[in-house]
């Protein structure tokens, strides 16, 4: 069975993938768009069933595998290249677990677009989307890497612009194409910088040389490579294209993006500074770190400040990749101090918070999909009370929300456990500019777990809990196979969660893959370890249970046997209706203004009297808090008036004689004969 | 192979001896028919080269070559002289004396840095190639009428075959076929342009030509 799959594992995910993409597009063809959106997101889902059954081949029975298919491509000798090492294995498991989910959500959340657009076009991308990020993190070859990641962002653009009426959509994705243009254009000059120093497009030969380039080279192709990676990991200041495409895509796509595309770039960043360039330097370390603590922290107070749901979730995924981030650039530090031990426990840290962020994220927004469905809005002050309506969701959603804010027993918790250990550890043994980093990182962490809690105590206190705010008459669960894909996910959150102890050995082979040469001695359990800190998951989950249980006992004790009286409020009081709730915007405006010289917030008034002579007695109070976007005011705008101001310059040279034109081809000819020549 | 390299030698300095009189020609019609008479003497050549690798293929590409490039593409451009006479102008921005200045600079140029990197391939009419091609884009250049332009590419063209031919680079009818046919097209496609652009702005002089009068068209 092992060889099987090993041997057709492949060749049946891209089967399928083909399948589902060219089924999408025949039955639309002929005007069967309900079966063409179940039929694609069906054939996602065995796509990526096989690929966790790949991923899960590589990991556990037949360990690494290589393929080579003797096609040029027209391009040049051996671009197809492929290999399945566990650090693929172990992203391919991811896209696929969040693959499966999205795809079993998807199939019922399509009713809402049928008769609105035509769907064929969106199972195309939707199985080229996921197939081109497994094809990212198999590639063993720029080439083929380059067309792959090319092809993931054509198609989640296309997927960002699916609802192409609304306008915001449409400059979403222009957005979105633009900063992965950019991140596209230095990976190009990495990957060609490579090629003229090796003479070879292939990731093993870049590997084999990378040690003998260069340190400026080095650096170079670093500095594009982390460049070019950020951009689509979504790190600040990179990070401006995913609060606008996140939520203009269908929530299930929303779920992929936020969930695993995103992660590909964290993928390359690990090849590129821990595989390829294993000694980058202590400093390249502690700059990732500054980049995720600064991601962190600021990623969560925007979330804070947002009162649309799925701006809010793109927010939390800057927060999380700066989580990543920390993890990582500890990483390097330490394999570059020559500490290979503590850099393979934060290695898996950053590889367990990846993992994590995928479940949850993903959980997350197809939550907040299923209630964006049901309102028609994505506005969180005009929901409130919708636990009643919407209770499976509801219960998938408070699962989500505490994962993500590192509540045990669930899997947020252990990542991030494990990068606060492995950056504890850096205070305690580096030199005193990696101590500070750290410990910049570490208070960074710190803070970002306690906002983040406070911000889904806000988004689930808004979303689900109290008085409706609006009447959503209409508003109801979402069907079976929505439900599964999102039960799928909270599943696994606990799981990933309760069962650490079982999970962390397989990240840890992940991590140690990589630096098989360096003969590490890892601890054989990261999460006992460590300065006799240790943690029992299992204990924790029980102590959890022990104590949600316990609460509810005495609550029943104390509150439970007294009588409900019915009785008039006393005088000049009134009726308790929803206006008397605290919104979203009320619950995060002290926290705000704390960080007010960050965030530089701007709140409006907007007061209505009784009366308007004397303007005693309020009638009416509008509140605004916004926040100003110091990455537009203060690096974009300035960047695209130097671009415009060049252009204008440029176009003196545009006369429109095409003589002149000649000219300047003439003259341009002759001076690179001569550069050429000399 | 030897034996037919002096032959190819006198075909290159003819292509730049007709480069030269079509940069000194004042006359549309005497333009189009140094371009006739280069596409001729590339003719010629590529029937020379046949003959020596014993090519069928060059054989018919030769052929292919006299029926667009010494027919069609001079009988197309003679016809568009006549029906648009009096709107296309031969008039250059240099006069005689510096053309021929600059000319000499160009030609001095290629002597002086294309001629050692080409010294490899033995042949010292690959450098009078390349001083041909810098002149046909003198040529376009320096003409302020659109029929010059066009005539200056096609002139271009010769010059570039006769140049792959002369350092070695793999000739076959295919390529030959295709380099036609694309210069077939580009006559075509050439054409209608001026008609649009006649019908646009009422002239063909690209020199005067006012971006300010376009609209769109109907």
């Amino acid at each position: 069975m092992v060889d099987f799959i090993a041997q057709f594992g492949l060749f049946a995910i891209f089967a399928f993938f083909t399948g589902g993409a060219a089924l999408s597009l025949i039955y639309s063809a002929y005007g069967a768009e309900r079966e063409s959106w179940i039929l694609s997101h069906l054939f996602a889902a065995l796509a990526s069933l096989c690929g966790l059954l790949l991923a899960g081949t590589v990991l556990f029975a037949s360990g690494p595998l290589s393929f080579h298919l003797p096609f040029s491509l027209g391009i040049g000798p051996d671009i197809l290249r492929f290999q399945i090492d566990t650090l693929a294995a172990f992203f391919i498991a991811a896209i696929s677990i969040v693959g499966i989910a999205a795809s079993l959500f998807g199939i019922q959340y399509g009713k809402h677009f049928l008769g609105s657009y035509r769907l064929g076009g969106f199972g195309f991308f939707y199985n080229l989307f996921i197939a081109s990020m497994i094809l990212v993190v198999i590639a063993n070859n720029s080439f083929l890497f380059l067309l792959a990641w090319e092809g993931m962002a054509i198609a989640s653009y296309f997927l960002v612009i699916f609802e192409r009426h609304e306008a915001k959509n449409i400059s979403a994705g222009m957005l979105y194409l633009l900063i992965s243009q950019l991140g596209a254009a230095f990976l190009f000059a990495a990957f060609l910088i490579l090629y003229a120093l090796t003479g070879s497009w292939d990731f093993d030969t870049i590997r084999a040389s990378a040690g003998e380039m260069p340190l400026l080279v080095q650096n170079i192709v670093l500095a594009l490579a982390l460049l070019g990676f950020s951009s689509k990991a979504g790190i600040i200041p990179l990070h401006i294209w995913l609060p606008e495409a996140h939520p203009a895509a269908p929530s299930h796509v929303s779920a992929l993006m936020s969930g695993v595309m995103i992660k590909t770039g964290i993928f390359m960043l690990i090849r590129f500074f821990v595989d390829f360039f294993p000694t980058a330097g202590i400093s390249w370390g502690l700059i990732i770190i500054v980049l995720g603590a600064v991601s962190s922290l600021l990623g969560v107070l925007y979330a804070l400040s947002e009162h649309d749901i799925k701006r809010l979730l793109a927010f939390h995924s800057v927060e999380n990749i700066g989580i990543i981030f920390l993890g990582l650039g500890a990483s390097i530090t330490f394999f570059s101090a020559a500490m290979p031990a503590l850099g393979t426990l934060a290695l898996i840290a950053a590889l367990y918070h990846t993992i994590n962020h995928a479940l949850f994220k993903a959980l997350l927004f197809l939550s907040a999909g299923s209630v964006v469905a049901t309102t028609g809005t994505r506005n969180m002050e005009e929901y409130g009370g919708l636990i009643k309506k919407l209770p499976y969701t509801a219960f998938f959603f408070l699962i989500g929300a505490v994962a993500i804010s590192g509540l045990p027993p669930f899997n947020g918790f252990v990542s991030e456990w494990m990068t606060f250990q492995s950056l504890f550890a850096g205070i305690g043994t580096l030199p005193i500019i990696g101590k500070i980093t750290f410990l910049v990182g570490a208070s960074s962490l710190a803070f970002t777990g306690g906002l983040a809690a406070a911000c889904f105590v806000k988004a689930f206190g808004a979303i689900f809990l109290a008085r409706p705010r609006h009447e959503h008459a209409h508003a109801h669960e979402s069907g079976f196979l929505s439900l599964a894909g999102m039960g799928l996910l909270a599943a696994l959150c606990a799981l990933f969660g309760v069962a650490a102890s079982a999970i962390t050995p397989i990240v840890t082979r992940v991590a140690e893959s990589l630096r098989a040469a360096s003969d590490i001695a890892v601890p054989s359990a990261p999460l006992q370890s460590l300065g006799g800190s240790s943690l029992s998951m299992s204990g924790v989950a029980i102590a959890v249970v022990f104590g949600v249980a316990l609460c509810g006992i005495l609550v029943w004790i104390i509150a439970g046997r007294r009588k409900i009286v019915v009785s008039r409020t006393w005088d000049c009081g009134a009726p308790l209706t929803s206006r008397m709730e605290i919104t979203a915007t009320g619950f995060s405006r002290s926290i705000i203004m704390v960080f007010r010289g960050l965030l530089q917030p701007s709140v409006q008034t907007d007061v209505e009297y009784h009366d308007v002579e004397t303007r005693y007695f309020t009638k009416k109070k509008k509140v605004e808090l916004s926040l100003t976007d110091m990455y537009h005011a203060y690096l974009y705008s300035p960047a695209i008036t130097l671009v415009e101001h060049s252009a204008r310059q440029a176009r003196r040279i545009q006369t429109g004689n095409l003589s002149t034109y000649l000219l300047y081809i003439f003259l341009t000819t002759l001076l690179l004969l001569f550069w050429a020549l000399q | 192979m030897i034996f037919i390299l002096p032959w190819l030698s006198i075909f290159a300095a003819s292509l730049f001896a007709l480069m030269l009189l079509m940069n000194l020609v004042r006359k549309n019609t005497s333009l189009v028919m140094l371009y006739l008479a280069q596409s001729l003497m590339l003719t010629l050549a590529l029937v020379l080269l046949s003959y020596s690798t014993g090519s069928t293929g060059l054989l018919f590409a030769a052929l292919l070559t006299l029926v667009v490039k010494v027919v069609m593409a001079p009988a197309f451009l003679l016809h568009m002289i006549r029906k648009y006479h009096g709107h296309l102008s031969a008039a250059s921005r240099l006069n005689v004396p510096l053309s021929l200045l600059a000319l000499a600079a160009i030609t001095a140029f290629t002597y002086a840095y294309v001629a050692p990197a080409l010294a490899q391939y033995g042949s010292s009419s690959a450098s009078i190639l390349f001083a041909c091609i810098f002149g046909t884009l003198f040529l376009m250049t320096n003409r302020r009428g659109a029929l010059a332009e066009i005539v200056g590419v096609l002139s271009l063209e010769n010059a570039v075959v006769l140049l792959a031919a002369l350092l070695g680079i793999e000739h076959s009818f295919a390529l030959e076929f295709a380099i036609t046919f694309d210069i077939a097209v580009w006559v075509a496609i050439a054409a209608g342009f001026l008609t649009m652009m006649y019908r646009q702005f009422g002239a063909i002089d690209a020199a005067t030509l006012e971006m300010t009068h376009l609209t769109e068209e109907e």
